[in-house]
C-alpha cells in the first residue's frame, strides 16, 4: 500500500475522460494516470500478480483475462455519475480485447482521508455502497449501473480494472462461487479425502467444464 | 451415464404384473419400431392401446412417482406411457438407437426422448441371454437386473437386447423427457443431490453447509430446467 501511494503521490495525472466511452465522458470528473505510461503499467502488473495470488478473488471472479489496471484520483468536487461500463475493452498498446464481465475497484485511500466518494452499485435488489479500507477490493458486475459519489473533502485514490471471466453469466458464476465456499466450509470438518467431499469437488469441476471458456 | 435403481416394484407387485401379462394377448413388437429398428427387432409386446397395457402402465408410473432415486436421477418432465415386451427363445433386438421424438397413437402425448428405461419383470435365473447391452463413448455395459429393478440410460446411446437362449424375459420399457435436457448437467445434479442426501444424514439437515448446498441445487435446476 505504502509503495503504491508513494508512486501515486509523485505521479503526473491526466483528465479521466481519456478512457471513458461517449456517454461516460459526459458524467466523469476525475483524474487518471496515463494508461500507457511506465508508472501505470508497472503498478498495474504488481496489482494483477497480487490478485491472482488471492484465492477469494480467484474464486469469485474466475478470471480469464484481466485488463491492465488503471489508477484514478478524485479530489474535492470530483465525481462519476451513474453509468454502465463498455461491454468490450481494447488495450491501445497491445491490441488485446476482452469482454468486460466484471469491474473491480481497489481502494487505495483510507475512508478517513476523504468525505463522499462512495462507490454505489445498483443491481436488481437495489443499490449498495462501498467505502472499504485501503487495500480492499470491490468486485461487481460491469453490466450494473454504478457511480462514484462527489468528494466533499480530501482525495480518494483507487485502482480499477475490468476482467473477462471464464464464466460469462453472473448467475452461473455466483453458483460456482457458492459451491466453492461450501466446499471450503466443509473441508476442515470432513477432510479432503472424504467421499462426499470428492463428489462435491467433481461437481465443482464439472460445472466449470460446463460453463467455462478457457 | 447408466443408473440402476433397485426395488422400483416390490416382488408382490412384480407377481401381480406377471399374472396380468400371462393372461393377455401379445402382438408383434415391430408395431412401435422405427424403420431401422424394425429390421432388427424380434419380440412381442402388449398392444399399446389395450386395457392391460394401460392398467400396468399406470402401475409403473405410480411406482416411479414414489421413487426418490428415480426422480433425482431422471428429473422427469413427461413420461411416455410404459410399454411391455416379451422375448422368448430365439428372440432379441439388434443394435439400434431410439427415435428422438415419440408420440402416442392418438397424438395426445409427444416427447423428446432424453432417457430410456427398462424395468425388469423376470428374475435373471428365469432366462439365459437377454442382457440389455448399452454402448456409450466409454464402451459397452451389460445389464441384467433382478425383477423390480430399473435401469435408466441416455436415449442417445446405441443399445441391443441379446438373443434369449432359454426361458422368457418380460419387461416394461419407456422413454421420458427430462426437465434437464443435457446429460452432463443432469448427471451433475444427480451427483450433487446424492451428496446432499449423504451430508444431511451425517450432519443434519439444518447444518449451514447442507442449507447452502440445497440452495445451489435448486438454483442449478432453476438455471437449466425446461418445464
Amino acid at each position: 500500500m505504502a509503495t503504491f501511494r508513494g508512486v501515486l503521490d509523485a505521479a503526473e495525472w491526466e483528465d479521466g475522460a481519456s478512457t471513458a466511452g461517449a456517454n461516460s465522458a459526459q458524467v466523469k470528473s476525475s483524474r487518471q494516470l496515463p494508461p500507457d505510461e511506465e508508472t501505470s503499467r508497472t503498478l498495474g502488473a504488481r496489482l494483477v500478480s497480487a490478485l491472482l495470488a488471492n484465492s477469494a478473488f480467484v474464486s469469485a471472479a474466475i478470471p480469464l483475462r484481466i485488463f491492465p489496471p488503471l489508477f484514478n484520483r478524485y479530489d474535492e468536487g470530483d465525481h462519476f455519475d451513474p453509468h454502465v461500463d463498455n461491454a468490450v475493452r481494447g488495450d491501445a498498446m497491445t491490441g488485446a480485447r476482452l469482454r468486460a464481465d466484471l469491474a473491480a475497484t481497489l481502494f487505495l485511500s483510507e475512508p478517513e482521508e476523504y468525505q463522499g466518494g462512495e462507490l454505489i452499485v445498483e443491481d436488481i435488489y437495489g443499490s449498495r455502497q462501498f467505502k472499504p479500507a485501503a487495500g480492499d477490493l470491490a468486485l461487481f458486475s460491469a453490466g450494473s449501473l454504478h457511480m462514484v459519489a462527489p468528494i466533499t473533502r480530501g482525495a480518494r485514490f483507487a485502482a480499477f480494472l475490468w476482467l473477462q471471466s471464464m464464466i460469462r453469466g453472473d448467475e452461473a458464476r455466483g453458483l460456482v462461487r457458492d459451491l466453492d465456499l461450501s466446499i471450503q466450509e466443509l473441508a476442515p470438518r470432513l477432510g479432503r479425502d472424504d467421499p462426499d467431499m470428492r463428489r462435491l469437488a467433481t461437481v465443482y469441476h464439472n460445472l466449470i467444464r460446463t460453463w467455462g471458456d478457457a | 451415464m447408466l443408473i440402476c435403481i433397485p426395488d422400483v416394484l416390490g416382488k408382490e407387485q412384480v407377481a401381480a404384473f406377471r399374472e396380468i401379462m400371462a393372461s393377455t394377448d401379445w402382438e408383434d413388437g415391430r408395431t412401435t419400431a422405427g424403420s431401422q429398428s424394425m429390421l432388427v427387432k424380434n419380440n412381442s409386446q402388449l398392444p399399446q392401446v389395450s386395457a392391460a397395457a394401460t392398467r400396468l402402465g399406470e402401475g409403473v408410473l405410480h411406482a416411479l412417482a414414489n421413487s426418490p432415486a428415480f426422480i433425482s436421477a431422471a428429473l422427469p418432465k413427461r413420461i411416455f406411457p410404459p410399454l411391455f415386451n416379451r422375448y422368448g427363445v430365439g428372440q432379441g433386438f439388434g443394435l439400434h438407437v431410439d427415435n428422438a421424438i415419440r408420440a402416442t397413437p392418438n397424438g395426445d402425448i409427444r416427447i423428446r426422448t432424453d432417457l430410456s428405461a427398462t424395468l425388469f419383470l423376470s428374475e435373471p435365473e428365469e432366462y439365459d441371454g437377454g442382457e440389455l447391452v448399452i454402448e456409450d463413448r466409454v464402451g459397452q455395459q451389460e445389464v441384467k437386473l433382478p425383477a423390480g429393478d430399473l435401469v435408466l440410460y441416455p436415449s442417445t446411446s446405441l443399445h441391443f437386447v441379446r438373443e434369449v437362449t432359454r426361458g422368457e424375459r418380460v419387461a416394461s420399457f419407456f422413454w421420458l423427457q427430462s426437465m434437464i435436457r443435457d446429460n452432463v448437467a443432469r448427471a451433475l445434479l444427480f451427483d450433487l443431490d446424492r451428496t446432499i442426501q449423504s451430508l444431511t444424514q451425517r450432519l443434519g439437515g439444518g447444518d449451514s453447509a447442507c442449507v447452502k448446498l440445497t440452495a445451489i441445487y435448486h438454483n442449478l435446476i432453476r438455471t437449466w430446467a425446461e418445464i
